[in-house]
């Protein structure tokens, strides 16, 4: 660097290095000095407290860990209270970290405190949370102490419930056994507990058997609660709570509603029935359901067993890390008072060698510098003196190196360089100038060679100079021909041009005109004439295209274009060309169509044909991005707006002009079809939905079902299924038409769809059958509280235009996955629950199980056939004759109706006609035995007693509506009967049903003089005081008393004691099924009146009946 | 509120606190649930006496103290009581206690910590074994002892065994009124007492109805029931039945508390019989004026009753105990008190005797009857004549 120096510069810069030299030696000596009384201070000052400090901290730490343990420790509210406060701990911990902090030097002792503080404060953290759910666990186990003591106080009160009721039942059956015996009388007192157990039986053993179940079903969930609160693991817990308990409450459930069902006549018992069922309900949820269940409780108290576990490792790792820190503390500062002294010595040695070597340093650059001055001087002199020399001799390119600077020798230097540098530019000039003209003229060369145009030069006569190769192709002649010709020549004569001039003044109007080339044939040409100015003498050039071809093209184009137009404007559809979404052309349909000019509307974005953005960008996305980019045609229907404002549907079809490249531009259709769409709606609705009830139709029903299915299949959820069927409907719609039954349908809908959630379906399938479909069902209870509601809501009246009518429902339910996976099996098994519910009674709901099944599709092929039975001539008459063992002779017979199918044969009425009195068909077949009866007596009544009884068995439909003793008079009217001739039999569970209705047409039947029968007596549930209640004259002894009279003393005590009882209330007594000898003698020796069975005959045709009476009288009595 | 009541007794009346420590005396009994109404009584019986020791300077120097703890009629809460009692209440001997049920449950315990269980208010066995135990010391008689007067009686008045029916609670106590009955009843020679008709009720409800059936469905109906329970349940038991047998006899054990039971049956119900373990306070015997003058002159504003009146002659029995002790009263020294008792006048009428083989005090009983809501004195031939 010191060679652009200059040598004065240089003197200076050698004393101050010297003086700089001598400071620097005085410095190192202070340093050295300082550094030892530093490390003296250090040692005293920082090192010994910080020591003290890091051990107080750890002590510190070690409380906060007992402080710890205790809090883990605690089992109250109260003991976790005692040890909250942490702040003593806390200001400790803060005085000895500020003693720490004070004394903080190094960058590395920063560090570690920064890591220490660091970790203190995640203990801090870690000891709250820690404390927190220390808190919580407790707060948790005393809630579940506390719930575990409300479920057994809440579980004994269910037991004690369930021991009421079973209690109360039992009493009340053993009053009314206690008053049959205070009836019968002590005359045979022993026999008569066995009349009690087989006459009356009731529902005491069922309602024993059910709360049994309801006793241990509860027992069991107290049971499992005891398994919630000892397992360990969440997904036992929730196996418990989904298999286990969910299982037992549907089954709970179940027999709590059956057990509703057999006390609703009991009205107190029904009350502490539902109060039990509250309270198991109640039981449930606080065993599993809701946030404060016990179940709830227990996960949420693993869960803070698991937090709890984490934190108390954390905390754990984390004062790990706090003792390494400080011990890494500790370490350090050891090692930096060690440090301290260490230094001190190194610098001592350090300074002394410095000193020593800046000394030698200073000696030898005094040696250096008078070296160097005296080359400086030499050197460039010898240099100059040979420059010069090489430029005299032309060597214009000789330089002298510079050295950069402004010593002396370079000023002169740069001085010789410029001037040689201004002598070789002159030079280099001259030539460049030269070879740059000669480059130009080849290029116009090339040019005029070529291009396609001719391009002549002319003189100013028009004679040709010179030609380029285009000319001899437009011209058609070689080029030494043409050189010489004048270009008027090449005119055609018409165009009017002798002079060079002419086409100069013509060619302002037109450039184009009409040519003949050398070999007159005629051509268009394009031409551009100019004189070259500056050359003097006046030479023209001359450009001629020749345009032919393309003239000819304009024109047939042109004929093209205006075709097109008149088909366009006359299209019947809107036609419109776009590009990047702008209207390049629209044609007079689509001005119609949109309501729109086409001078307005043309260059306008197309957004203005669609009401809403949305609609614009969609329809964008899908022509544009799907479809026309892979080269298809575009076509669908969008909703479009006209300029008015109307929206109208539109089907819209579009095709790209270039299907590679749609972006060219592409032509759409636009058509209106509001009012096809309009149709096609319209239709859909009609398709989809119930006319009458405006519910989902059967097809919907099936769709809905099936999606709802496969959703809960993938969420595994599950669904339930109501198949719900109006009891007796057809009455309402036989008694008061169609249009009532209309109106009960619509207003049952909508009562059906304000039952359920919006989410749920429901949907008629036709007829009175409705189906729900109950979706994200949780639990059995859920379901059966719907099914009760909506038993609840139908059994309410409904008022139809003035008509006040009741109605009930039976509902069978299936649920998916359970009891069908798929919507027909479903469907099926809510069918068959159904039918279920009906044989229960009607009004009530069921559950689908599998032995439904099978008995309900033979039922329903029975009940089609049925339905033809009547028309069919299918129905006739048996005759069971009955004896008067008094007399001997025939007293009596029973009709006994009889139906022999085409596709069954011979059915047993056992069989058929509960499906009658199902079907409602009873009324009508009904009527047809009484009348059939009638006239069959008739027929008769020349040889029989005139106390004959005939004997018609009534069903318990009949006496619904109220009209049957209006029917029985009509019948005896109309056959000329005596009503005393006339026995109806009807059974003790028509008594039963409904006690009002039956007291009033038996009342009827009596002033009408028939004779009232019961029958099958002792078989269901009897009671003395309805016998007495009602205006009964005949008592049926059952067979299957009468069967084992000889052989089972019970048997024999049983019919003993009818008899004993009937004669008291004053009935008289016909006893069924008598087979053997044996068992006339009984019944003949305890003075049963009649008898009827087959000992003397079975049930005969018509034909056979009236051969019987013929027959001479058999003595049986006589025989005996 | 909370379930323990400790009472302190004498710290009131005492002029000055003495420095001696008192004499502290256990008991767990039904202060809540259906036979709270007897617990009050035994407790209030006992109490009365003791005021009554305390005014007059206690034991030397010593008060006696009540500690009173409530099991509810429940044996999981009496055996926790008894516990408590013995190891944080330091009490000396526990008495009075009401129940089998919890008997079966603190006689094990009494005997396990080495204490006086005296005068519980139960004659079931399980507090009378044989031989017997050092620990238990009863007052009233066994309820076979009970039975027997009353199946003797019944007998003597013409009624056959097949004519008789039970009403017991499903526990303790209705098994040992049941077996008492049933050793009586062979002893009579009776052997087919499985074909009388049984009713029972659970323990703690009122769901009697099932036990009135049973009787209703009895074979042969029966004319008089021998009932061990509570009165509660007795009471509803009895109403139910009435309907049905209007002249059935109804026959108590003394445990149902005669008192109890008049206050809940129905004014119209007759032939309600019930056996006692002490005397009819309208005799004129010493112990009687003596309980009626104390109760009379005390703060307690209740009617005389047999319950508290027993509760009263246990707590006599057991200051007589406390007399007879040499030196320092303890829980060893107190039971060398008690078998020590010859024929101790307590105006009973009957001296009092305990030995190391005999436990029991009481071997008759006294009859009393309530007839349209009136309890009034009641003997055999009373019934016979009515006949």
């Amino acid at each position: 660097m010191f060679n652009a120096w200059s040598i004065k510069k240089l003197l200076q810069l050698w004393s101050l290095v010297t003086i700089l030299a001598i400071i620097l030696i005085a410095g190192v000596a202070i340093y050295t000095n300082e550094v030892f009384s530093d490390t003296q201070r250090h040692l005293t000052e920082q090192v010994l407290p910080m020591e003290n400090a890091s051990r107080q901290i750890s002590k510190v730490a070690s409380e906060f860990i007992v402080r710890q343990r205790k809090v883990v420790a605690s089992t109250s509210l109260n003991a976790l209270k005692l040890i909250a406060s942490r702040q003593s701990l806390e200001e400790e911990f803060e005085k000895y970290w500020d003693q720490i902090l004070a004394t903080i030097v190094s960058k590395e002792e920063n560090e570690i405190s920064y890591f220490l503080r660091n970790d203190y404060h995640h203990f801090l953290y870690i000891d709250n949370q820690l404390f927190e759910f220390v808190r919580q666990r407790i707060i948790l186990q005393d809630r579940l102490d506390l719930l575990n003591h409300e479920l057994r106080a809440l579980d004994q009160k269910i037991q004690n419930q369930v021991e009421a009721i079973a209690g109360r039942i039992n009493l009340q059956v053993s009053r009314d056994k206690r008053d049959i015996r205070m009836l019968v009388g002590p005359r045979s007192a022993l026999d008569t507990q066995n009349l009690i157990n087989k006459v009356i039986f009731g529902d005491q053993y069922a309602i024993q058997k059910l709360s049994q179940t309801v006793r241990l079903g509860m027992l069991t969930i107290i049971n499992l609660m005891q398994n919630i609160l000892q397992t360990e693991s969440i997904d036992d817990l929730l196996s418990i709570r989904e298999n286990d308990i969910r299982q037992l409450e549907l089954l709970l459930q179940i027999d709590i509603h059956e057990l509703k069902r057999k006390l609703k006549d009991n009205p107190a018992l029904l009350l502490q029935t539902k109060t039990l069922e509250q309270d198991v309900n109640q039981l449930i949820t606080m065993v599993v359901e809701g946030d404060a269940s016990v179940y709830q409780l227990r996960v949420q108290q693993l869960k803070n067993k698991q937090l709890l576990l984490t934190v108390q490792q954390n905390s754990t790792s984390v004062l790990a890390l706090m003792g390494d820190s400080l011990d890494q503390f500790s370490e350090l500062v050891g090692e930096q008072s060690l440090k301290a002294v260490l230094h001190s010595s190194t610098v001592a040695e350090s300074a002394r060698w410095l000193i020593i070597i800046l000394g030698l340093l200073v000696l030898l650059g005094m040696i250096w510098f008078v070296a160097s001055i005296s080359k400086r001087i030499n050197v460039p002199l010898t240099e100059l003196h040979h420059a010069m020399r090489a430029l005299s001799s032309e060597n214009f390119d000789t330089r002298i190196q510079v050295t950069r600077g402004h010593n002396e020798f370079a000023v002169l230097a740069e001085d010789f360089n410029q001037f040689a540098t201004n002598t070789q530019r002159l030079i280099d000039d001259l030539a460049e100038t030269r070879d740059s003209l000669q480059m130009q003229q080849q290029h116009i060369r090339a040019i005029l060679d070529g291009v396609p145009e001719a391009i002549l030069t002319l003189a100013s006569s028009g004679e040709i100079k010179s030609t380029n190769p285009a000319t001899e192709r437009i011209l058609g002649a070689e080029s030494d021909l043409l050189v010489g010709m004048n270009i008027v020549q090449f005119f055609d004569e018409n165009q009017n041009v002798e002079h060079l001039l002419d086409i100069a003044e013509q060619q302002e109007l037109s450039q184009e005109f009409l040519g003949r080339d050398f070999h007159n044939k005629l051509f268009n040409m394009w031409l551009s004439l100019s004189l070259l100015s500056g050359l003097g003498g006046g030479v023209w050039v001359c450009v001629i295209s020749d345009i032919t071809a393309w003239k000819q093209a304009e024109e047939k184009l042109k004929i093209t274009s205006s075709e097109l137009d008149t088909i366009l404007d006359n299209a019947m559809v809107g036609i419109a060309f776009i590009k990047d979404r702008i209207l390049l052309r629209i044609n007079s349909k689509f001005e119609e169509l949109f309501d729109c000019e086409r001078a307005l509307i043309e260059g306008q974005s197309t957004r203005c044909l669609y009401p809403t953005q949305k609609i614009y960008d969609e329809l964008g996305d899908e022509a544009y991005n799907d479809i026309l980019s892979r080269g298809e045609n575009f076509e669908g229907n969008v909703e479009l707006i006209r300029q008015n404002g109307e929206t109208f549907w539109g089907k819209i079809s579009v095709k790209a002009i270039d299907s590679s490249n749609p972006q060219a531009g592409t032509i759409w259709l636009f058509d209106d079809v509001t009012e096809q769409r309009k149709n096609q709606l319209k239709l859909k609705s009609l398709a989809s939905f119930d006319s009458l009830t405006g519910l989902a139709n059967r097809a919907v029903f099936h769709d809905r079902l099936g999606h709802a299915i496969d959703k809960a299949q993938r969420n595994s959820g599950r669904i339930a299924l109501f198949f719900l069927d109006l009891d007796h409907f057809k009455n309402i719609n036989d008694s008061l038409g169609h249009k009532a039954g209309d109106l009960l349908l619509c207003e049952v809908a909508s009562r059906l769809q304000d039952s359920v959630r919006a989410d749920d379906t429901v949907a008629r399938l036709g007829g009175d059958e409705f189906t729900i479909i109950l979706e994200d069902v949780t639990s059995a209870r859920y379901v059966a509280k719907v099914a009760e509601k909506i038993l609840d809501v139908i059994s309410q009246s409904f008022v139809l235009e003035t008509t006040e009518v009741n109605v009930s429902p039976s509902i069978g339910i299936s649920l998916y996955p359970a009891d069908g996976r798929d919507v027909d099996l479903l469907l099926r098994n809510a069918d068959a629950a159904m039918y279920y519910a009906k044989e229960s009674g009607r009004n009530n709901f069921q559950f689908y199980s599998a032995e439904m099944n099978a008995q309900a599709a033979e039922r329903l092929a029975m009940e089609t056939s049925l339905r033809h039975a009547m028309e069919q001539n299918e129905f006739y008459l048996h005759f069971q004759p009955q004896i008067n063992l008094r007399t001997g002779r025939i007293a009596g017979a029973e009709a006994l109706l009889r139906w022999s199918s085409e596709q069954w044969g011979a059915i047993s009425p056992a069989q058929f006609i509960p499906i009658l009195e199902d079907t409602g068909l009873i009324n009508e077949v009904g009527e047809f035995v009484i009348r059939q009866a009638c006239e069959a007596y008739m027929l008769l009544k020349d040889k029989l007693e005139p106390d004959f009884q005939l004997a018609v068995n009534l069903s318990g439909r009949q006496f619904k509506g109220g009209t049957l003793a209006r029917f029985v008079e009509k019948v005896l009217t109309d056959t000329g009967m005596s009503a005393n001739n006339l026995e109806l039999e009807i059974t003790e569970s028509i008594l039963m049903d409904d006690a009002d209705l039956a007291i009033k047409t038996l009342t009827e039947l009596n002033e009408l003089g028939v004779t009232l029968a019961i029958d099958d007596f002792g078989t269901g549930y009897s009671s003395l005081s309805y016998l007495k209640q009602f205006p009964l004259d005949v008592l049926k002894i059952d067979r299957s008393f009468v069967r084992d009279v000889n052989e089972d003393a019970d048997d024999a005590a049983i019919v003993d004691a009818i008899l004993a009882m009937s004669k008291r209330l004053g009935l008289d007594v016909v006893a069924e099924g008598v087979e053997t000898a044996g068992q006339l003698e009984f019944l003949q020796a305890h003075d049963c009146q009649r008898v009827q069975g087959y000992y003397f005959s079975k049930p005969l045709p018509f034909d056979e009946l009236r051969k019987f009476i013929e027959k001479p009288v058999p003595n049986i009595l006589m025989g005996k | 509120m909370s379930k323990f009541i400790i009472i302190i007794i004498g710290l009131v009346f005492s002029p000055l606190i003495s420095s001696t420590e008192n004499i502290k005396i256990g008991m767990t009994t039904a202060l809540s649930g259906s036979a709270a109404a007897l617990g009050h009584d035994m407790k209030m019986g006992v109490e009365l006496y003791f005021d009554f020791i305390n005014k007059q300077g206690g034991i030397g120097e010593q008060k006696l103290e009540l500690i009173v703890r409530d099991d509810g009629y429940e044996p999981e809460h009496a055996a926790v009581n008894m516990r408590t009692l013995i190891d944080a209440d330091n009490v000396v001997a526990v008495i009075g206690n009401v129940g089998t049920p919890t008997a079966i449950v603190t006689v094990p315990i009494a005997k396990e910590k080495k204490i006086l269980l005296f005068g519980a208010f139960s004659g079931g066995d399980v507090l009378r074994e044989d031989p017997v135990s050092r620990y238990i010391i009863n007052y009233r008689p066994s309820y076979t002892e009970e039975t027997a007067e009353m199946l003797s009686g019944l007998f003597k008045s013409g009624i056959k065994p097949q004519e008789i029916a039970f009403f017991t609670q499903r526990d303790g106590y209705g098994n040992a009124g049941y077996q008492g009955a049933i050793q009586a009843l062979l002893a009579h020679g009776y052997n087919k007492y499985d074909q009388l008709a049984h009713g029972r009720y659970t323990r703690n409800t009122l769901n009697v109805e099932d036990a009135v059936a049973t009787i209703l469905d009895a074979k042969i109906e029966p004319k008089a029931i021998i009932m061990a329970g509570g009165y509660a349940p007795s009471a509803k038991f009895i109403t139910l039945l009435q309907q049905d047998f209007p002249d059935m006899l109804f026959l108590n054990l003394s445990f149902v508390g005669s008192h109890a039971l008049q206050q809940v049956l129905p004014a119209d119900v007759k032939n309600v019989i019930v056996t006692q373990v002490v005397p009819n306070l309208d005799s004129s015997l010493p112990i009687v004026d003596e309980y009626l003058t104390i109760l009379e002159q005390s703060e307690h504003r209740v009617e005389p009753n047999f319950v508290s009146f027993e509760g009263f002659i246990i707590a006599k029995i057991f200051h007589q105990g406390l007399l007879n002790i040499d030196g320092e009263i303890n829980k060893e020294s107190i039971i060398d008190g008690f078998e020590s008792m010859s024929e101790v006048d307590i105006g009973l009428g009957i001296g009092i005797n305990y030995s190391q083989t005999d436990h029991q005090a009481l071997h008759s009983l006294w009859l009393t009857s309530i007839q349209v809501g009136k309890l009034g004195y009641f003997d055999w031939s009373m019934l016979m004549s009515g006949e």
